[in-house]
């Protein structure tokens, strides 16, 4: 009876001290530990300490951003989030971290089902832009599939109908040559972390875009490839997982050296490559110094006579350094930040090819291009 | 503020324990009232005052009560008191419901008044009137002191979601309590069981129940998994509050009464009720079942308090007809029950009642979890193939295996297994001595764990909060 009692006293001294000790020992390491303003695994700013005033604490605003500032700015915020990832994934055996799922080595984040009305909101937008813009130009689109494409399905993840998606844009869109890129593509050439593709492995999709479009690009034996890393991809921050970092390896040769991207609406002139600037969050800003609304790349070596339009996302960020070879002027126009009504405002549209780019990602949502 | 917060479980619990603990025994209800107001005034700073006025409403009230017991002038103020009480509850809570039935009936346009509702205005407005109740029916005394009474209604453990504490219960402790290692002890592991319980099931069954909403791909198969995860869900949501709240008062020196005794292993719908929201249960039995008449006089006027006590009951939880339908539907099966198909039940095989009992409560669930009228319809028809939907879709077999660990827990958890395995290590001597690293390890685990999915920020709701 009394070495009952003496095993529940310990359990109760152990139990109590180790709980109060973790409890107490994060809050003061919350209180003494400094405040980062940036995290670099999420790719975002950090909530900074709300502003206390009488309003935001009677409608409790201040309430509610306190939280997030606390939650923001924990003590040892990673580890608990890998650890949260991994609590979910091992023990609960999730199949994926709020979307974000692991097959093999590649990270990918769910995108499903088909939504039939937005695919159809962008091909309406490309009907647009072309009555009002772009007549008796030659027009192309094509799609990029994303990773779920080739890992979702096979692997009993839910997926939206690509086949339905490209049906859909090829009854609706209207004057315009589709290019076929799905068969150019494999999940090999996208970025294990990432959703974007991997620009030396677009020698297929390059190969296309130039049997379609008739133009002449530089073989792509003729680049010298470098290497940026490290560079960890979108989903490791957003899952919080501890994978690998990659590396971007980027083909460069004198042409695309000497090449200016100017972004209008930042009114700054920078390379085509910019591994020393702007790639803190995240490494794919690397081409083209990241997302823009419309930028303009001129390669003053080239007397082909012909200029490029690419109305586009992400993707063609990493793919178009490699168009630069084959035209003189190449305008890179985002409609996720630039509205298509402005457009005459900064372009004359004249005799320029057009190249509508678009993952599938950005079609399911088309309601974002403006 | 909510327990499964970083504000609550890294500030507020131990500043307030640590205050607590250091400060002499006749200063710590003090303590216990300013961190209760504090508690309540962060998550509504302008009802706060509700919380007052509710205090000082009833503590005058006893007081008077007290004086003229036996007198009419007791029973004027009890009637006042039980007004004032039900006055702030039905304003706050039912007018807009009541307007826009009133609208909808004469076709008037009277505006609503948009009122949020005060968090946990329907627990401690029931705890004050079962005091004055009480006072008057001579069972407990009159609290003098005005502070004792005013951390009565304010003790933030069991503020905003229960269990509905009576002041007898309590009344000894309000002015005299113990504080033992081992209550501490206890009271520390109460409260992070019932925070992961929260954290780690309720809130991944919710995001189940949330995708089920939002699904394009709807199927027979994934309403039946939708009904059982959200009859999980508030299972856990619930009861893991209230090992919360009395965990907390345990550190505190407080004896809450428990709330939930495993209902999902009843045997029969009457003894559901004995095991789900015990303290709901028994302040509807204790002041509108009995003083109705209870099961005395005739079977129609025993039907009828049926009737009374459990639409109350339904309409407690909310100012919507799905509660009231969710209650009657309740009334009329414990009706059935104690009337004809008990007699029955207890003739068949315990899994074949379980089963029905099952059954039942999950369909209550659905319908308790409706969106009005016309969502009982809609859910109920998608569970029984009344909808042009498939019996399965692709996305049904994949949220199925995305969330088969955590369903599978769930049911586990539901169940007393882990308690009964507890208690028979306990008995043991090599085990009992394991369990002094095993269990403190557990509860880190668990602590740390719960601590990531806070950090994290994910769904973080407590269903209990809007009744």
């Amino acid at each position: 009876m009394i070495e009952k009692k003496m095993i529940e006293k310990i359990k109760n001294i152990v139990i109590t001290a180790t709980i109060l000790t973790v409890i107490l020992s994060l809050m003061l390491g919350q209180i003494f530990i400094k405040d980062e303003s940036i995290s670099l695994a999420e790719r975002r700013k950090l909530a900074l300490f709300p502003t206390i005033s009488f309003e935001e604490i009677i409608n409790t605003k201040f309430m509610s951003k306190f939280e997030v500032y606390l939650a923001d700015h924990f003590p040892f915020r990673e580890g608990f989030r890998q650890i949260k990832s991994n609590f979910s994934l091992s023990l609960l055996h999730k199949k994926e971290l709020e979307g974000i799922y692991k097959v093999d080595d590649h990270l990918s984040k769910l995108e499903f089902p088909l939504n039939e009305d937005q695919v159809l909101i962008g091909a309406k937008k490309f009907n647009e832009i072309y009555a009002q813009y772009l007549k008796g130009l030659k027009v192309y689109y094509a799609v990029i599939p994303d990773k779920n494409y080739f890992l979702a399905e096979q692997n009993g993840y839910p997926s939206m109908d690509y086949m339905l998606l490209k049906s859909l844009l090829n009854e609706h869109i209207q004057n315009m040559t589709e290019i076929e890129l799905f068969d150019c593509l494999e999940i090999d050439d996208y970025y294990k972390t990432d959703p974007h593709w991997k620009q030396d492995k677009l020698e297929k999709v390059l190969l296309r875009l130039q049997e379609k479009m008739s133009f002449t690009s530089t073989p792509f034996s003729a680049y010298d490839k470098l290497i940026f890393a490290p560079f960890n991809g979108a989903y490791i921050g957003q899952s919080a997982l501890n994978i690998p970092s990659e590396a971007i390896m980027y083909m460069i040769d004198d042409i695309i050296e000497k090449a200016t991207v100017f972004n209008v609406e930042q009114s700054e002139t920078t390379d085509v490559y910019t591994p020393g600037a702007n790639t803190t969050l995240d490494g794919y800003s690397i081409f083209l110094n990241g997302a823009a609304a419309l930028e303009i790349i001129e390669n003053s070596n080239s007397k082909s006579g012909k200029e490029l339009i690419i109305f586009r996302d992400s993707f063609a960020s990493s793919l178009t350094p490699l168009l630069i070879g084959a035209y003189d002027k190449i305008t890179l126009v985002d409609l996720r930040y630039m509205p298509s009504d402005l457009l005459n405002e900064y372009i004359t549209f004249d005799e320029q090819d057009v190249l509508f780019l678009y993952s599938t990602l950005v079609l399911n949502n088309s309601s974002m291009l403006r | 503020m909510v327990f499964s917060s970083i504000s609550f479980l890294y500030y507020f619990l131990p500043v307030t324990f640590f205050t607590y603990f250091l400060v002499p025994r006749k200063f710590k209800n003090f303590i216990l009232l300013i961190a209760s107001l504090t508690f309540y005034f962060y998550g509504e700073p302008i009802y706060t005052v509700l919380l007052l006025i509710s205090s000082v409403s009833d503590f005058f009230h006893s007081r008077y009560i007290e004086r003229h017991l036996g007198s009419k002038k007791a029973k004027y103020a009890l009637v006042s008191s039980v007004v004032i009480n039900l006055g702030m509850l039905g304003f706050f809570k039912y007018a807009d419901f009541l307007l826009l039935n009133i609208n909808q009936l004469l076709g008037t346009t009277i505006p609503y008044l948009h009122l949020s509702l005060p968090i946990g205005i329907s627990f401690f407005t029931f705890q004050t009137m079962s005091y004055t109740i009480d006072v008057y029916r001579g069972e407990t005394k009159a609290e003098r002191g005005f502070l004792n009474f005013a951390t009565y209604v304010s003790l933030f453990p069991q503020l905003v979601a229960g269990p509905i504490v009576r002041y007898q219960t309590i009344s000894d402790e309000l002015k005299n309590r113990r504080h033992t290692l081992a209550q501490v002890s206890n009271g520390l592991k109460r409260f992070v069981i019932g925070l992961s319980k929260k954290v780690l099931i309720a809130n991944q069954l919710g995001e189940l129940s949330n995708i089920f909403r939002d699904s394009h791909e709807p199927s027979v198969l994934f309403y039946w998994i939708y009904a059982i995860a959200f009859s999980l869900q508030i299972y856990f949501d619930f009861s893991g509050y209230s090992d919360m709240a009395i965990g907390l008062g345990r550190m505190f020196g407080f004896s809450f009464p428990e709330n939930f005794n495993y209902p999902y292993v009843s045997r029969s719908i009457t003894n559901f009720w004995r095991r789900w929201h015990m303290t709901l249960g028994s302040w509807f039995r204790d002041y509108v079942y009995i003083p109705l008449g209870g099961n005395r006089g005739t079977a129609a006027l025993w039907i009828r308090n049926i009737v009374i006590v459990w639409f109350l009951t339904g309409f407690w939880h909310g100012a919507q007809w799905n509660f009231a339908i969710w209650g009657l539907y309740f009334g009329a099966i414990l009706v059935l029950e104690k009337k004809w198909t008990l007699k029955y039940l207890e003739r068949v095989h315990g899994v074949v009642r379980h089963l029905y009992v099952l059954l039942i409560v999950i369909l209550s669930f659905v319908i308790f979890n409706a969106t009005g009228i016309s969502g009982i319809s809609s859910d109920l028809a998608g569970l029984f193939g009344f909808m042009d939907i498939p019996m399965i879709s692709n996305e049904t077999i994949y949220q199925m295996k995305n969330y088969a660990v955590v369903l599978i827990l769930a049911v586990i958890g539901a169940t007393p297994v882990i308690k009964e395995v507890y208690f028979k290590m306990l008995k043991h001597k090599i085990s009992s001595i394991l369990l002094i690293v095993i269990e403190p390890a557990t509860l880190l685990l668990l602590l740390v764990s719960v601590t990531a999915f806070l950090v994290d920020g994910s769904y973080n709701p407590f269903l209990y909060f809007r009744f």
